[in-house]
């Protein structure tokens, strides 16, 4: 008897040491909340999925163009180059040195949510962003709606064909990678956009994921078999550009022709840039959350608010009428 | 000695203690293994399972909705156009299948949408020579045809053809191309362990689909198709443990291959058996150490024993063994110093008594040099004249003294005259008498007139009745007469004023 009493407190002394190591590793809160002369300083870790791409380069620059804005943070980003171990390294590495509020963008949902419900169990504030994780274990989620993105293409497809009174007006689709969840939603809610309007017609329909080179190849063919294109609906920005290519290189009026992207990135070669130069007709923001991640986190740390479970951001329509205010309201440089 | 105890002991832990541990420990690994095994072919089974639901599912979803289409009102008496968006919203709104033909009882195509356009109706083309055609005009029944890769969508498709009537008409053919790439890349994507797969093969080996692109289109040698489990080198070229089910499509055969690297398959139980042989060899160490501890404990103080019993024999009885135990080794360290206490405490009563014994020894020697010294008194008692009084006994030893002190004392004296005085002698007898001859005899030789004194009656009656009267020297009564002559004799130079005892017993007789 005696002997099992000592056998369970070494058990749990086995089991709280990490525990208390790991106390041991936290900073300290300020007593009283905001009460102290001098602003604290949060030190805030950001791991990004992959840094190759231009929208999740977006995202890290309006982070850290937030962050700038609020001396008192201190923001480190890591890199997990499209790997779900990297990630789950990068994590671990902001959890021993010690982080005040984690922004995470997952690589994928289910591998990374242990590390995420870890981090969410020591008490870190986690703000995950775009791609979500399962489970309860984070303490919010902001990102952008892409079906509601897809819906108002849709929906302005349907305004300009009947502006423009096609009759029927013919839209060639090109697609992201199928199965993905953002291919899905941007399908879809295009669907539902233009039900407004039944002259509205999908009449080609292919998976580009995401690539402009596959875009330019597929739309060669696309145009080849569909003389009569009113619409090219791109699920992103770098198709709709290939498609605008292919078409002036083939010939035909682009005028004539809507083109449609998504992201508006404002970068020299993104979406914002392709519609004051005329290779795009509209496009629309899929925010990056970078600025509201960081309002959130300050919000968080400082005021100790309670977040939402979810901030959907809402979207912006970019067209040569907004194009230069929103290239300058994104940060975009010539 | 030592040494073999310890030899002994360890003999005794490998046999009975460390062999059946190997052996449990062998045994429990070889039953993991065959486990491990079964374990690996089970989850396989189940993933095989899994995935030809998946693959069946979407066979039979992309059968229905073609029944479903073909079935629609607007389909069985819409017009060509109502048909024809029918067929487009199908494709576009579904995204099941990559195009869909409607082809007359003549092969003649009829209406086709394809998710690259809708085809203008001039460039419909007949496809009577299509095998998938004329096998579903004539089985009348839905008919499968191999996978096939789309070059431009990069996607495997199944083709289908779907015989159906319509009211009044000759039978029609829709035939599909069912977008399957998404539901095979769902199979090829679930993991199997860390480095497994999930392939689909064509009924001659072809991988169709994997995981890793570069592997399709190679051929992966299967010994014996119909068989579930094997163990033979898999797409990639190593040694997999693979579970091949078959799935049959009508009349199309597909092979579901789940496999997974034998290295990985055996990795738990590596693991496990490093585990088991870290754990034996840490029990052996520990079990060595000890025994050799529990050896020690025994064989040290008996060293330590040999050693000082060894150091007590050379006869250094000094040495002690320290007691450092309170066991029954303890009892013996105890008992051991106790004995040889008591054997220091005899040895010391015995000097003890030695020594006493020697001194007396020490006492009669001096006594006895004394008393020696005292029996032979050389007397000078004037120039020339030394007297020698013997008293006591005269025995061979002191008669030899008397011979070298009378003689010493002559030559030292110079002494012209001897006078042995026997006034204090105990006995004489004829040893006597011969050793006083000798004396006197040796006493002339070295020039000294011997003459003898003290001759009581006693001695005389003595010496008369053993036949030893007849001495040839100058005998007296007294010492103090034998003196006087001797004073004359110096004095006179040489003329001795007396006789033997025959000329003075007549020279005395008259006076």
């Amino acid at each position: 008897m005696h002997v099992r009493m000592v056998q369970l407190r070494l058990m749990l002394l086995v089991l709280a040491l990490p525990v208390m190591l790991a106390a041991c590793t936290q900073p300290t809160s300020p007593p009283g909340g905001a009460g102290g002369d001098t602003p604290r300083r949060w030190r805030i870790g950001m791991s990004q999925a992959n840094n190759a791409e231009p929208w999740r380069q977006a995202m890290n620059a309006q982070i850290a163009a937030a962050a700038v804005r609020h001396p008192n943070i201190e923001i480190e980003f890591t890199d997990a180059r499209q790997n779900n171990a990297q990630q789950i390294a990068d994590v671990e590495a902001f959890l021993s040195k010690g982080i005040d509020l984690l922004i995470i963008s997952p690589n994928e949902a289910s591998p990374l949510t242990p590390i995420v419900a870890s981090a969410f169990q020591r008490g870190i504030p986690v703000i995950v962003l775009d791609r979500k994780v399962k489970g309860e274990q984070y303490t919010m989620w902001i990102g952008a709606d892409n079906r509601l993105i897809g819906r108002k293409a849709g929906e302005y497809t349907a305004r300009w064909c009947r502006e423009q009174q096609r009759t029927p007006c013919t839209v060639i689709e090109l697609r992201g990678l199928e199965g993905s969840t953002p291919t899905q939603e941007r399908g879809d809610g295009f669907r539902e956009g233009i039900a407004a309007n039944p002259d509205v017609r999908i009449i080609a329909s292919q998976n580009a994921d995401w690539l402009a080179e596959r875009a330019d190849a597929l739309a060669r063919v696309l145009f080849e078999a569909n003389p009569d294109v009113d619409v090219v609906y791109a699920h992103n920005d770098p198709m709709g550009i290939a498609a605008f290519n292919v078409a002036k290189e083939q010939g035909r009026d682009t005028d004539a022709i809507l083109f449609i992207g998504i992201d508006a990135l404002a970068t020299s070669d993104g979406g914002i840039q392709a519609v004051r130069q005329g290779k795009l007709d509209v496009t629309y923001v899929y925010p990056t959350g970078g600025a509201e991640a960081i309002e959130w986190a300050l919000r968080i740390l400082e005021q100790r608010e309670t977040p939402p479970r979810e901030v959907i951001l809402d979207t912006e329509e970019v067209t040569i009428a907004n194009a230069d205010a929103m290239f300058q309201k994104y940060g975009g440089r010539e | 000695m030592s040494r073999s105890i310890q030899k002994t002991w360890l003999a005794i832990l490998l046999l009975f203690a460390l062999l059946p541990m190997l052996a449990v420990g062998g045994i429990l690994s070889w039953m993991g293994s065959d486990l491990q095994v079964r374990q690996a072919l089970s989850v396989q089974d189940q993933i095989a399972l899994r995935s030809e639901a998946l693959l069946a599912n979407f066979v039979e979803e992309a059968l229905m909705e073609m029944n479903i289409l073909v079935r629609s009102p607007g389909f069985v008496s819409g017009s060509t156009d109502q048909r024809l968006e029918l067929l487009a919203r199908t494709i576009f709104e579904r995204n099941l299948f990559d195009s869909l033909t409607v082809v007359d009882n003549t092969g003649m195509e009829r209406l086709r949408v394809a998710r690259i356009g809708i085809t203008p109706p001039d460039r419909l083309t007949n496809r009577a020579a299509d095998p998938l055609f004329s096998a579903a005009i004539s089985a009348e029944r839905p008919v499968f045809d191999a996978l096939r890769f789309n070059p431009l969508s990069r996607e495997l498709s199944l083709p289908i053809a779907l015989p159906y009537l319509l009211l009044g008409n000759p039978p029609q053919v829709l035939i599909a191309e069912a977008r399957m790439n998404r539901v095979i890349e769902q199979v090829v994507n679930i993991p199997v362990g860390d480095r497994g797969t999930v392939s689909l093969l064509e009924s001659d080996g072809r991988v169709i689909a994997h995981r890793n692109r570069d592997l399709i289109g190679r051929t992966v040698a299967l010994s014996d198709w119909s068989s579930e489990h094997q163990t033979l080198a898999g797409a990639d070229g190593t040694t997999v443990l693979m579970t091949l089910r078959t799935f049959e499509i009508g009349d199309y055969t597909l092979g579901i291959a789940v496999e997974q690297p034998l290295d990985e398959v055996y990795q738990p139980v590596i693991q496990n058996m490093l585990v088991i042989a870290t754990l034996i060899a840490l029990m052996t160490l520990a079990a060595i150490a000890g025994s050799i501890g529990i050896v020690q404990t025994i064989t040290r103080p008996i060293q330590r024993l040999a050693h000082v019993t060894k150091e007590i024999g050379a006869g250094d009885l000094t040495q002690r063994i320290p007691v450092t135990r309170n066991d029954e080794i303890g009892t013996l360290q105890r008992n051991f110093n106790r004995m040889v206490e008591n054997i220091v405490a005899q040895q010391t009563a015995i000097a003890g008594r030695n020594n006493e014994l020697e001194q007396s020894l020490q006492e009669q020697r001096r006594l006895f040099e004394t008393v020696q010294q005292l029996s032979i008194p050389l007397l000078p008692v004037w120039e020339g004249v030394i007297v020698l009084p013997i008293v006591g006994h005269v025995d061979a030893q002191r008669g030899q003294a008397l011979l070298d002190a009378l003689l010493r004392g002559i030559a030292e004296r110079r002494a012209r005259v001897a006078i042995l005085d026997i006034t204090g002698i105990a006995v004489v007898d004829p040893a006597v008498v011969g050793i006083l001859t000798r004396a006197m005899q040796a006493a002339a030789l070295l020039g000294a007139t011997p003459m003898l004194a003290g001759i009581s009656a006693t001695h005389a009656h003595l010496m008369v009745q053993q036949g030893v009267a007849n001495l040839n020297v100058a005998t007296y009564r007294s010492l103090q007469s034998a003196i006087m002559a001797a004073i004359e004799y110096d004095r006179t130079n040489g003329n001795l004023k007396t006789s033997t005892l025959s000329e003075r017993r007549m020279r005395h007789s008259p006076s």
